[in-house]
């Protein structure tokens, strides 16, 4: 039999494609849930400060420090960005989204060994390491679209009810989220590629969410926590107040290394094991 | 003829456990060779490798003369694969999933596709997750054959399929070997590895245990042969011809179990009275599970 002419097709990234394909309805659950629900949040702000503030102020001023430090800098809460931060950004839209990332980076080649499609897959003549990257990228993309409904969000509820919200300072909140979020996504995809194990990949990275939030949240009350303060993810996340004060590129430039290192690490691992055993 | 695949002293071991070992084995271009085996017996786990899925703990393997490890791409490039334990998206429509795998491929012509779907009467504008077992294996065919592959690696392919299908899946490997395509083709149905395959390789707890052509095992295969005569038989009266490997004396039958040619015993019972003769083949099954056996039968060994 003769040797069939090869055919070089022009590169196209399928795998990427693909992937946003077939996660369109659950980016779009996400995109929608995630907008709606800030812009619900956000549509509640001037009900509640309406004629209140000074109270507001008070009843701020008598809690105990130790609840300031968990749930947010109550000070500023009366203002829309205060609001915002203590009702959204500081906890409850990391630990939320990072649930996507995180599920996200395990899919990319662990969750397709369990699912056992991967065979299938890599039937085709693809690199391990150009199935990872691409669908890499569609996280990156994903992930991208659902921050920026929950900046809509905020965007929309200040426009309908008319308070004012500091542009820069929502895009800097939602660019330190993106971060946050990819670098845990992408840490991950990292351990789950390198040991095949979903459920110990997703709690070590959970594990390390919830250790940097607590040493960045009481880095104010103990000496020991601000020491360890540059080990804690979240203060590259909200350390610098990004939505009062801008963005901070030197945190920014932090999570963009560790995500280059998860990622690099990530594509070796799956590049030296046995797939689907 | 250009060997297709190569495989020296191939071995892998997961952990302590043994997947197969010391696996050396030759596959020329044009050969159907039939990879047979109880399950579990590292059928898997032999064409895994070959894939470069997962990686041998020593030895090595080439396709087309090229390392598993080092040309997996340009390899894969050549190979239809069509897995053993068949898992699809199942949130896909089969032709977004075949259209998916063209574009990963190029060069696929979409109208052998469509032909390939209406061969196996496969509706290729339903979802994956609503297919029955035998069609998500058509499914598996069509995207293991679409890009005309010189090899094919097939892990039980016709599990699943009904009769008619497995029919016109035979067909399909019968032209494909017209065609020169090599196929290597893993099963435990002996029928089926007779009715289409020109050599064996038959495995056996991670051992190559033999290999040998359909037709020497057909020939070197067994027939028995039962005369009624109108007197009783003494016994051991034909135990000295050639060829019997096996006789049964019952007062006026008796049952002989022959290897290679007739002629002798025909001749000698020609001096009776013969009132019936009956004569069958021993199925290549017989043969083949006294391969599976753990402990190989002595009569057919050495018939």
């Amino acid at each position: 039999m003769t040797t069939t002419v090869q055919q070089r097709t022009p590169f196209v990234p399928w795998i990427f494609y693909q992937t946003l394909v077939q996660r369109r309805r659950t980016l779009l659950y996400w995109m929608a849930a995630m907008g709606g629900l800030t812009f619900y949040t956000a549509s509640f702000y001037p009900t509640l400060v309406e004629g209140n503030q000074q109270a507001l102020n008070d009843l701020v001023n008598q809690l105990p420090p130790y609840m300031e430090a968990l749930f947010g800098q109550m000070a500023g809460f009366t203002s829309p960005e205060g609001y915002l931060d203590a009702k959204l950004y500081l906890l409850f839209m990391p630990f939320v989204l990072m649930v996507y990332t995180i599920r996200f980076g395990l899919s990319i080649i662990a969750g397709e060994e369990q699912a056992k499609t991967i065979d299938i897959l890599l039937a085709n003549p693809i690199s391990r390491t150009r199935v990872v990257l691409e669908k890499y990228a569609a996280m990156l993309v994903a992930t991208a679209l659902i921050v920026a409904s929950v900046a809509a969000g905020v965007w929309l509820a200040a426009t309908l009810y008319t308070f004012d919200i500091d542009t820069r300072g929502l895009i800097a909140i939602s660019l330190h989220l993106y971060a946050l979020i990819i670098t845990l996504g992408t840490l991950a995809m990292f351990i789950a590629n390198a040991t095949a194990n979903t459920w110990g990949a997703a709690g070590i990275t959970a594990l390390v969410a919830v250790v940097s939030y607590f040493i960045n949240s009481f880095a104010a009350l103990s000496e020991t926590a601000e020491r360890l303060r540059p080990l804690s993810l979240f203060y590259y996340y909200r350390g610098h107040e990004p939505l009062f004060s801008g963005v901070h590129v030197g945190d920014l430039l932090v999570f963009t290394t560790l995500t280059i290192v998860f990622l690099v690490l990530g594509v070796i691992a799956v590049n030296r094991r046995d797939l689907g055993t | 003829m250009r060997a297709i695949i190569e495989m020296q002293d191939l071995t892998k071991y997961y952990g302590q456990h043994r997947g197969v070992e010391d696996l050396t084995l030759i596959i020329e271009e044009g050969e159907v060779f039939g990879f047979l085996g109880p399950n579990g017996a590292g059928k898997t786990t032999t064409i895994r490798l070959l894939l470069d899925f997962i990686r041998p703990t020593r030895g090595w393997a080439k396709v087309f003369g090229l390392d598993t490890r080092e040309h997996s791409i340009e390899i894969r490039r050549q190979v239809g694969y069509l897995p053993g334990e068949l898992a699809l998206y199942d949130n896909m429509r089969a032709d977004q999933l075949l259209r998916f795998f063209a574009n990963l491929r190029g060069g696929v012509d979409w109208a052998y596709v469509e032909d390939l779907a209406d061969r196996f009467q496969f509706d290729m504008s339903r979802k994956i997750g609503q297919f029955s077992r035998g069609n998500k294996q058509k499914l598996g065919i069509i995207q293991a054959f679409m890009h005309k592959p010189q090899l094919l690696i097939l892990d039980e392919p016709t599990s699943g399929l009904d009769p008619l299908m497995q029919q016109e899946f035979y067909r399909l490997i019968d032209e494909g070997r017209a065609e020169g395509r090599t196929i290597f083709f893993s099963s435990h149905i002996l029928p089926e590895v007779e009715r289409v395959c020109t050599r064996v390789g038959i495995i056996r707890d991670g051992h190559l245990v033999d290999v040998q052509d359909i037709a020497t095992l057909k020939q070197r295969s067994l027939r028995r042969i039962e005369f009624r005569f109108a007197e009783p038989i003494p016994q051991g009266a034909f135990d000295h011809l050639p060829n019997v490997t096996a006789a049964e004396y019952n007062s006026h039958t008796v049952r002989f179990t022959v290897q290679g040619q007739v002629d002798p015993i025909i001749k000698a019972v020609a001096a009776y009275t013969v009132e019936d003769v009956v004569s069958h083949k021993v199925s290549l099954e017989e043969v083949f599970m006294a391969y599976y056996r753990p402990e190989p039968q002595k009569e057919v060994r050495h018939a």
